[in-house]
This record gives C-alpha cells, sequence and structure tokens, in this order.
C-alpha cells in the first residue's frame, strides 16, 4: 500500500515540476531585470518593485483587484448558495433552470464584452431603456469611476455566479438526506435545519468554491478588458490587466513580471492566512460534521448489509 | 449498489463518445485542408511544360497576417496558388497581439513563417534585429516601385535598405455630415452665432465651434438629438493618434523639422510642450461635444457608430469613408464631406520657446501607424516564393483591386489609385462620389508639412505611456498639463533605457536629417 | 403534520420561483441578446435597441451565410479543436486529478517539510500567477520540445492547466465519503481497486462531473496559452472570434453568430453530465436493494 500512493500524487507534482518551475523561475528572473522587447537584458534588483509601489496606476490597478476580490466573492458565494439550495428544492424541471444558469459561464469572454458595452450604452442599450421607461435619466455606466467599478462588479458576479453554483450544488447532491429528514421529522424549522445541518456540512465544499474563485478572481482580466479597457482612466483596472499591457503589448516584460510576482505573493499569503484560519474555526464544527457523518456511515452500511 | 457498474460503463462511454467525436471532426476538418494543394497543383492540367509559368511548384509559402489584413491576402490565394504551383497558408493572429506574437516567434527562431504582414512602425526593430530580410537587391527586379507615395517610400528605408513590400497607406483625416454642414438653414443660423460661414474646418478652433454647433439637438429630423462629433477616445487603442492628428498642427512647426516628438538635437521629449498641451485640451474640452460613450470607443467601434448614427464630424483614417459605403451597416452613404486635418495659425517653437504665428493656418498630415507593410522572414525556407507573393499582391492591378474592396484594411498608397475615381464608383467598394474622398488623401500625403509616425525602438512604449497619461487628462483626474509632464517624465526614462544617442541617431534619420555633431 | 407542511410550502414556494425567475432573466438576457444581435444588420446593432425579430427589425441570415461560406473551414477547425482539447484534457485531469485526489484525502504524504496540506496548496498555487509573463517562457519549453502548435501540445497544456483545479476541488469531494465505508467493503472482501470502483466513485460522481465541467469551460475560453503555443494547426476557437472582432470593424454580428456555436458543446456537455451531479447516489431506500 505504500508505493502506490507515491504513483498516486506523482502525475500533479510531476506537471509541477516539469512545466510549472520553469516559467516561474524565469517570471522572477525577469522581475528582477530591466528587460524590454527589443533591449538588452540589464539586473536591476528589486527597483521594478519599488517603482512599482509608488506607481499610481499600479497602486490603483492594486486597490481595484482586491476590492473586486473581496465584494465579489462575497455576493457571488451568497447568490450562488443561495441559488443551490433553491433549485435543490425544485423536485421536477431543474435540469432546464440548471443549464440557464450555466449559459453566462460558457459565453466566450469578448462576447461577454461587447453585450454588456451595449447594454450598458445610454444611447442603444437595453437597460437605459429599461431605465427610461421608469423616468431614470441616462446613466453613464461605464464612463463614470464608481457606476464603471460597479458595472464590472455586476458583470463578473453574472458571469461567475454560476462557477460557484455548480461546486455548491454538486456538493448539496453528495450530501446524505437522512440526517435532514430526521431533522424535520422532529419539527426542526427549515432556518435551523439550514444552520445546524446544510451549511456546517456544506463548508468543504464552500470552501474550496471560495478559495478556488477568489484565486480566478485575483486574476480578473477578461471583464475589464472587454468592458472598459481598465477605463475611465484606470478606474476598473487590475493587475492582471496592467501586466498584460505592460509586458505584452508594450514589452515592457521585466516591470509586467515584476507585476505577475506582486500578484502570486499577495494571493499566496492571503491563501496561507485564510487556510488557517479557517482550520481552527472549522476544526469544531468539522468535528461535529464528522460525528454525523459516521453515525449516518454505520446506520447505511446496516441497512445495506444482507 | 447495483448503481456503480451502470454509472461506470456510463462514464466511459460519454468520454469515449466525446473523444471520438473531437477526434473525427479534426479529422474532418484536416482532411478538408489536406486537399486543398492537390486542387490547386492539378487545376492547370492543360498548362504542359510550364515549368516557367509554375516556378514554385511544391513549395509552400506560410504568411502571417495581423487580422485586420487577413482577407486583404486571402483574396488573392487562390490567384497566386494556381499561377506559381506553390501552396499559400494564410495564419490570422488577432491584431492586438500581433506584436509579441511575431516578437516570440522571432527571437526563439521558431521559424513559423515566411511572410510577416505587420505594421510600417515596426520594421527598423525587426530589420535591426535580423528577423526579416534586406530586401534592397530584390528591388532591382520591381517595376512598380516609381508609383508608390513618396512619404510612403521614405519610411520603407532602414538606412539605406528596404526591407518591406508596401501594402497600404495610412494617413488621418476628418469626415462631415454633408447633410449637417452644408444645409442653408443650419448655415444661416451658424453665421449669426459665430460670425463666420459654415464649411469644412480649417483650424481646430472652427471644428470646435462646429461640433458645438451641431451637438444636442435634432438636425437630421428623425426624432432623436444628435451629437456634434465622435472620436476614438478609449483606452489601449488609438487614441494616441487621434491625439496626434491634433498635436501634429500645434507642434510640428515647419520651421524646425522633426520637433514633433523630440528635439531632434538632445532628445528631450517634446511631448510637454505649450503645443502638445494645446491639443490635449482641444481633445478634453471636445468630449462635451460627442456622447458619453466615446470615452471607451476604440477605432473599430468608432467606425461602426459613425456610419450608423448621426454625428457632424469625425475624425479617422481612410477607413470610415469605405463603411460608409456598405448600406448594410451605414445610413450615410453618400452624405459624407472629407477635409484635410485642421491646422492652427500658431504652432510652438521648441527652439524658439514661443508660439510662431502665422497669416494661414499651418497643416500637418499625420501619418498615424505607417500602414501595413509585408516583409520576408530571415529565416524563411521559401524566400523567393515569399517575395513573389508579396510582388504579387502589390502589382498595380492587384493592389487597386485591394484598396477598392471593403473590408481588406488596405488604403491607397500609389499614384495611380488617387489617379481615377471612376474606378472606386465601379470597383467592390460602390464608392459614392470618390472625387474628394481621394483628393483629401492625396493632399494629406504630399503636403509640405506631413508628418511620420514615430517609428524608433520602444515606439510602443512611448504611445502606452501617453495612451495611460492621456486617458487620466480626459477622465479629469488631472489637468493635460500635469499628464504631459508625467508623460515626459516617462519618456525621458525609456530614451535613457534604450539608448539615448542610439535613440536620436534613429530619431535624426527619420527626419532624414544628417547626423548629429 | 401534513397540513402544515403543505401551507408552509406555499408562500416559500412562490417566493422561490420568483427569485429563481428574476435570476433567469438577468442571466438568461445577456445571452439573448447575443442570440438575437446574430440575426441583424450592422446598423441596427449600432442603433436601437430593437429586441424582437420583425417586430423591432427585419432579421437577416447574413452572419450565418457568412459561417457556411467563405469562414466555414475556419471556424470548423477551430471548433474541432477546441472541442478535442477540452473534452480531452479535462478527461485526462479529472481522471489524475481524482487519483490524487484519492491520495491526499486517504494518505499521510511527506516530501521533506511538505505535508498533504501543503502539497495542496502548492498544486493549487499553479493557477494564482496570471500567465502573462510565463507565456513567454512556455513557449520557448514548447518550442525546445518541439510541442508548439500541435494537438498533443496543447492537450498537455490544457491538462497542465486544469490538473490544479480538478485535485484541489476533488480532494473535498473526496475526503466526505466515509472511509469507513471502503471498510466495510474490504471486510466484504473487496480489493482496493475494487473498492474505489464501487465505493468512492459512485459517491465522488457530483464532484467529478462538476470537475470535468469545469475544466471543460476553463479550456474552452482559454485564450492567452492558444494564442502563443498555437499557430495554425491547433488553432482554437477563441483565437478565431478573436480574429473576427480585431477587425477594421468589429462584425459583431459574425461575432455573434459564431458566439451562438461557440455555446453549444458546452451546452451538450452540460446536458450530458448534469445526470451525474444530479444522482444522489448517498441514498439508500429503505429495504429496497443490499
Amino acid at each position: 500500500m505504500k508505493g502506490p500512493k507515491h504513483l498516486l500524487i506523482a502525475p500533479p507534482l510531476l506537471f509541477f515540476f516539469t512545466i510549472s518551475l520553469v516559467p516561474l523561475v524565469f517570471t522572477i528572473v525577469l522581475s528582477l531585470s530591466g528587460y524590454s522587447i527589443g533591449g538588452a537584458f540589464s539586473w536591476v534588483g528589486v527597483d521594478n518593485y519599488v517603482r512599482l509601489a509608488s506607481d499610481p496606476m499600479f497602486t490603483r490597478s492594486y486597490a481595484n483587484t482586491l476590492l473586486y476580490v473581496f465584494v465579489g466573492v462575497f455576493v457571488q458565494y451568497w447568490l450562488a448558495l443561495g441559488l443551490a439550495l433553491l433549485v435543490n428544492q425544485v423536485a421536477r424541471g431543474s435540469q432546464p433552470l440548471r443549464l440557464l444558469f450555466l449559459l453566462p459561464f460558457v459565453m466566450p469572454p469578448l462576447i461577454v464584452g461587447f453585450v454588456w458595452q451595449t447594454m450598458f450604452d445610454s444611447r442603444y442599450g437595453p437597460l437605459s431603456a429599461l431605465l427610461g421607461a421608469l423616468g431614470i435619466g441616462p446613466v453613464l455606466w461605464l464612463n463614470e469611476a464608481r457606476l464603471a467599478f460597479t458595472s464590472i462588479l455586476i458583470v463578473d458576479t453574472w458571469q461567475w455566479t454560476p462557477f460557484m453554483f455548480l461546486i455548491l450544488y454538486a456538493g448539496l447532491r453528495t450530501l446524505p438526506r437522512e440526517p435532514f429528514e430526521a431533522a424535520r421529522v422532529d419539527g426542526a424549522s427549515d432556518w435551523r435545519i439550514f444552520w445546524d445541518h446544510t451549511f456546517p456540512m456544506l463548508l468543504p465544499a464552500s470552501i474550496a468554491a471560495i478559495l478556488l474563485r477568489a484565486i480566478e478572481a485575483f486574476k480578473l482580466f477578461d471583464v475589464v478588458f472587454y468592458v472598459t479597457g481598465g477605463g475611465p482612466g484606470g478606474a476598473t483596472s487590475t493587475v492582471t490587466l496592467q501586466g498584460y499591457f505592460t509586458a505584452l503589448r508594450s514589452g515592457n516584460l521585466g516591470y509586467g513580471a515584476a507585476m505577475s510576482i506582486v500578484l502570486l505573493v499577495t494571493v499566496m499569503v492571503l491563501a496561507v492566512v485564510a487556510l488557517l484560519t479557517l482550520k481552527r474555526l472549522s476544526s469544531r464544527r468539522a468535528r461535529r460534521v464528522e460525528r454525523k457523518l459516521q453515525a449516518f456511515a454505520v446506520e447505511f452500511r446496516q441497512r445495506a448489509a444482507p | 449498489m447495483t448503481h456503480a457498474p451502470q454509472t461506470h460503463r456510463a462514464v466511459w462511454r460519454l468520454t469515449a463518445t466525446a473523444l471520438a467525436l473531437g477526434a473525427l471532426l479534426a479529422l474532418g476538418a484536416c482532411d478538408r485542408r489536406s486537399e486543398q494543394p492537390t486542387a490547386g497543383a492539378s487545376a492547370p492540367a492543360g498548362g504542359q511544360t510550364a515549368a516557367q509559368q509554375r516556378p514554385f511548384e511544391g513549395q509552400t509559402v506560410t504568411v502571417a497576417v495581423g487580422s485586420f489584413m487577413s482577407s486583404g491576402v486571402n483574396m488573392f490565394k487562390d490567384e497566386w496558388e494556381k499561377r506559381t504551383g506553390a501552396k499559400l497558408q494564410v495564419v490570422e493572429i488577432p491584431f492586438g497581439d500581433l506584436y509579441q506574437r511575431l516578437f516570440a516567434s522571432f527571437t526563439t527562431g521558431a521559424g513559423e513563417f515566411d511572410v510577416a504582414i505587420y505594421a510600417a512602425n515596426w520594421i527598423p526593430e525587426f530589420a535591426a534585429n535580423k528577423n526579416i530580410l534586406s530586401l534592397e537587391q530584390r528591388y532591382a527586379a520591381k517595376d512598380n516601385w516609381g508609383d508608390v507615395l513618396d512619404k510612403t517610400q521614405r519610411i520603407m528605408y532602414v538606412g539605406t535598405e528596404r526591407y518591406s513590400v508596401p501594402l497600404d497607406g495610412d494617413v488621418l483625416m476628418g469626415y462631415y455630415r454633408k447633410d449637417a454642414l452644408e444645409n442653408d438653414a443650419h448655415k444661416q443660423k451658424f453665421k449669426a452665432k459665430y460670425g463666420y460661414d459654415l464649411a469644412a474646418p480649417t483650424t481646430w478652433k472652427q471644428y470646435r465651434d462646429i461640433a458645438e454647433f451641431f451637438n444636442g439637438w435634432d438636425w437630421t429630423g428623425d426624432g432623436k438629438p444628435d451629437f456634434g462629433v465622435l472620436e476614438a477616445q478609449g483606452p489601449k487603442d488609438v487614441g494616441p493618434f487621434i491625439l496626434l492628428s491634433r498635436v501634429a498642427s500645434y507642434a510640428a512647426n515647419p520651421k524646425v523639422p522633426g520637433s514633433l516628438f523630440f528635439d531632434p538635437e538632445t532628445m528631450e521629449p517634446s511631448v510637454n510642450n505649450p503645443g502638445w498641451v494645446q491639443a490635449l485640451q482641444d481633445w478634453v474640452d471636445i468630449r462635451k461635444f460627442g456622447p458619453a460613450e466615446m470615452a471607451t470607443m476604440g477605432g473599430g467601434t468608432m467606425r461602426g457608430n459613425f456610419v450608423a448614427g448621426n454625428y457632424a464630424l469625425a475624425i479617422d483614417w481612410a477607413d470610415v469613408g469605405i463603411q460608409a459605403q456598405d448600406e448594410s451597416a451605414s445610413i450615410v452613404k453618400g452624405k459624407l464631406g472629407y477635409f484635410v486635418l485642421p491646422g492652427s495659425d500658431r504652432v510652438w517653437n521648441i527652439k524658439a520657446k514661443a508660439w510662431d504665428k502665422f497669416p494661414e493656418p499651418q497643416r500637418a498630415p499625420y501619418m498615424g501607424w505607417g500602414g501595413w507593410h509585408g516583409s520576408v522572414a530571415a529565416n524563411s525556407k521559401a524566400p523567393d516564393a515569399a517575395w513573389d507573393f508579396l510582388n504579387f499582391i502589390d502589382s498595380n492591378d492587384n493592389a487597386l483591386r485591394a484598396v477598392t474592396t471593403p473590408g481588406t484594411a488596405r488604403n491607397p498608397y500609389r499614384k495611380q489609385h488617387f489617379a481615377d475615381p471612376a474606378k472606386w464608383e465601379q470597383a467592390a467598394v460602390k464608392y459614392k462620389e470618390p472625387a474628394e474622398y481621394l483628393q483629401v488623401q492625396q493632399q494629406s500625403f504630399t503636403h509640405a508639412n506631413t508628418q511620420y509616425d514615430l517609428r524608433i525602438p520602444k515606439a510602443g512604449r512611448y504611445f502606452e505611456v501617453l495612451d495611460n497619461w492621456m486617458q487620466q487628462a480626459l477622465a479629469g483626474t488631472m489637468s493635460p498639463k500635469q499628464a504631459l509632464d508625467k508623460t515626459a517624465e516617462e519618456w525621458k526614462r525609456i530614451t535613457d533605457e534604450a539608448g539615448k544617442d542610439k535613440q536620436l541617431q534613429l530619431y535624426r534619420d527619420l527626419y532624414e536629417l544628417k547626423s548629429a555633431k | 403534520m401534513t397540513q402544515d407542511t403543505r401551507a408552509r410550502g406555499a408562500a416559500p414556494r412562490a417566493a422561490r420561483w420568483a427569485l429563481l425567475s428574476a435570476w433567469s432573466l438577468f442571466a438568461g438576457f445577456p445571452v439573448y441578446w447575443m442570440v438575437v444581435t446574430a440575426f441583424k444588420q450592422p446598423r441596427d446593432i449600432y442603433q436601437g435597441p430593437f429586441f424582437l425579430p420583425f417586430v423591432d427589425f427585419t432579421p437577416t441570415l447574413r452572419a450565418w451565410e457568412h459561417i457556411a461560406g467563405p469562414a466555414r473551414d475556419t471556424v470548423l477547425h477551430g471548433l474541432a479543436n477546441s472541442l478535442l482539447f477540452a473534452a480531452g484534457s479535462a478527461f485526462i485531469a479529472v481522471v489524475l486529478g481524482a487519483f490524487a485526489a484519492y491520495g491526499l484525502a486517504r494518505y499521510p504524504y511527506k516530501y521533506g517539510p511538505y505535508r498533504n496540506d501543503d502539497l495542496s496548496l502548492l498544486i493549487v498555487s499553479q493557477r494564482i500567477m496570471p500567465p502573462i509573463v510565463a507565456v513567454i517562457a512556455l513557449f520557448a519549453m514548447f518550442r525546445a520540445a518541439q510541442l508548439l502548435d500541435t494537438r498533443v501540445g496543447m492537450l498537455i497544456a490544457y491538462t497542465w492547466f486544469n490538473l490544479p483545479l480538478t485535485v484541489f476541488l476533488l480532494t473535498d469531494f473526496m475526503r466526505r465519503i466515509p472511509v469507513e465505508l471502503e471498510h466495510a467493503a474490504a471486510l466484504d472482501g473487496y480489493g482496493k481497486l475494487a473498492q474505489i470502483r464501487h465505493v468512492v466513485l459512485p459517491l465522488a460522481m457530483p464532484g467529478l462531473a462538476a470537475a470535468y465541467l469545469l475544466s471543460f469551460f476553463f479550456s474552452w475560453n482559454d485564450f492567452i496559452l492558444a494564442l502563443m503555443l498555437t499557430f495554425r494547426d491547433a488553432v482554437t476557437l477563441p483565437i478565431v472570434i478573436t480574429n473576427l472582432s480585431a477587425q477594421m470593424e468589429p462584425r459583431w454580428w459574425l461575432i455573434s453568430a459564431i458566439g451562438i456555436l461557440a455555446m453549444l458543446p458546452p451546452i451538450v456537455a452540460v446536458f450530458l453530465l448534469d445526470r451525474f451531479i444530479e444522482r444522489r447516489v448517498l441514498h439508500a431506500p429503505r429495504g429496497e436493494d443490499s
């Protein structure tokens, strides 16, 4: 039993060491250099990082990114959870619903940008037609800094809630039904059932969903690129967006690499902190869940026994 | 536990089907592609002893082209293949990412293509890195070189050698709506308000007045308010070129040639001089005379909007004109007037550090972006065939055909393209009343003070920096002066990084100034 | 009791449907907008808003004619490649990921100072750094291995891309399967492999299906890897779509039409895999089977 276990974990580790490591080292090395396309290689040490700290456009992108992640993931999680619970309660005919809910996530990002740009257009967008019918004057969704930021959040929520919905719904379907039925028979209210049973049992899936979503959210690029291009005046820009333009569009690879590393370090630190905190917080609840699952497993075994 | 085996089988079946389907489709598409060479090669079966007619039999030329111009290449593929017996593979690369894709391929010697079709502005850089072949020797055999516009000829030289075949000419121009500016009632009101006759603007002040006059009311009678102007002010797109259309007239002083971007003696950036500041101020002010969405528009979006809506004025390359002829996209066919980029009666002089006043408005048409050119990759295995192809699509007939076909992104660059408006009316584009359109372009190309674009290494970065800061000015978070001061700071740093002396030398080359002492 | 639950059910049920409808509208309207745009004339796209064909605007099949005509080869080529890469790499990523997840969930690992959770974090960290600069290194690596613009190369690339996601997601699902069930099966005489087939896999099915779908979606819409690592043979749909938009004037009607096509395979995938997510396996009706 010892041998096979190493074999199990070998492929991902292999991929890591053969494919991920070189680009990572490459990026780190570049970030310490002043290399740009068509230029000569030169070591500048931490100069790029120092410059990033005092670069108003970068600090703005960085702040925007953090805001997008914390606000966005928070809103999307509760929305996705609510939707997963609601859909779970639908007895029949939930398939077309689930299909519809997943559509935003599969729409090509370029088209997402175009469609929402049109939707937000104050001259011929459906949204402005609707608002106009309600008597609300022309809203310049993409032209004013804070409105534009909100608009991006709206599009991001539209696009990514399905991601968490899928994970949470699958998680819900994995939960055994018996403890819930037992609780209901005992007269517990829906609310109690949710907080005492569903939510704790869904915690591992929730954590996975939130972590994965947050990792993707930190890389927010598509929506901003295609809807506002980072504007107005950099109000909606993100680290990845700025990194893309710096490194690939204008060829300033060293500076762009530094941005990537800053993002990497930020997320790693946050991930470690978050996981440690969660571990401590959920250990109590986890033990309760463990006990429940064990009890259920015993019962299941008994019933399935010939 | 009876579910398990079923589930298991279902999973296998499912994925097997998916993979099989995918493989089949892939094969299907594959087969289609491999059919082509046989079709091309066997077609002229009647032409035996055709060795000299089919000189490149069996060779393959791969063309990497930016997505804008792909149809301008594809339209000649079959013909050329039949003529030469070679196979042509056209690979389209998304325009925005063309530069870094070419760069990655060049620097690693990947040898993915024989021909690259890209922006003329990048020629010096690729030539310096020996990524593309010098075509100077081959030009001896080219018979229609003399017909290329002078200024377009000039930008193809790196030192004394030519590295590309010209396929396109780029210059910015102005458009106006005839139903707005040539209407008598409008003319009367305008004269009453501003004190001079309403006509195509010759200065930016007039441009502004006209934009203001036509903004916010219904001058088309369709029940919806119309706008004064539409320009592509969006980020990360063609903004800098549109800004430069204004800057050139305020900062490209004919008395100090080559001072538009830098001081040609010291390489000091001109970017924050009062000429530039005035231009940016103008551009910020114009925002209120167009739709708010103008601030997010890239070039393509602007074109689509302009021809489908009601805007009195616009600045663009020659593309708006072509787009306007397509009635499924445009409601302005036959309604457009044209003008050379407006000028200014005062131009900043960097030597005198003062404004020079001129009795006539000084114009400075701006050859933004340089145009599409084709080069042969240094590690191409079929350079002769590659050169042949490029020449083929630049032949007199084919060039004319290409520039008069919509969607090819090829704009006129040879004298004969301007010679006969009737050809434009009859060609695929069915241009309605092209005479003025052609005239304005030709004037822009041949004007004494026509300005080249910035083509020194790191031009992309200089422009990106400019774009970032000018967006701040447009968004109102800082004044134009502040934005341009910041731009100048960064431009200095970029110059230093690239090597000040080297940049200075290359910059002077652009304007044919003798070497600095 | 039953009366109570029914009465309790009515109002919440109406509320439930109201909420679901609201979200359906929000989720679905932009998709509808895309579908409708595929049938519009270019100038109708820049005017409007026009919502209903034949009522607001005259629909046209121009976009579809172009797709079936001049653009057919390019679109089919991109579609076929995307399908192969997405379906194939998702499958491999889920299989490899499931094995690794099982290992991480069941066995203690210790490589130097790294234990299970550290390994998990290491694996998922591959998804954190945006590949904007790294992709150039990938380009060089793939070129050295002669995998540039090859189907095999792209399968490897997308598997690498998705593996961290599947491992991380599935570890969690695997952990939640009570190990007692496997012990019980072992007592019944099942070998390890059989235990996995009969106990673990069915119980993890919703997770496996979810992981497959997500991997499929991520590969399907990826742009940056496709841009750098493909050139001609292995070109994918997002490149084709971007090329259509990076024109003198973006051809939104064409792009929307291809967008509709581009959404079909993922929808089919969701449809096919739905029953695996839907099925509640941990549900033993009384006295039904043994």
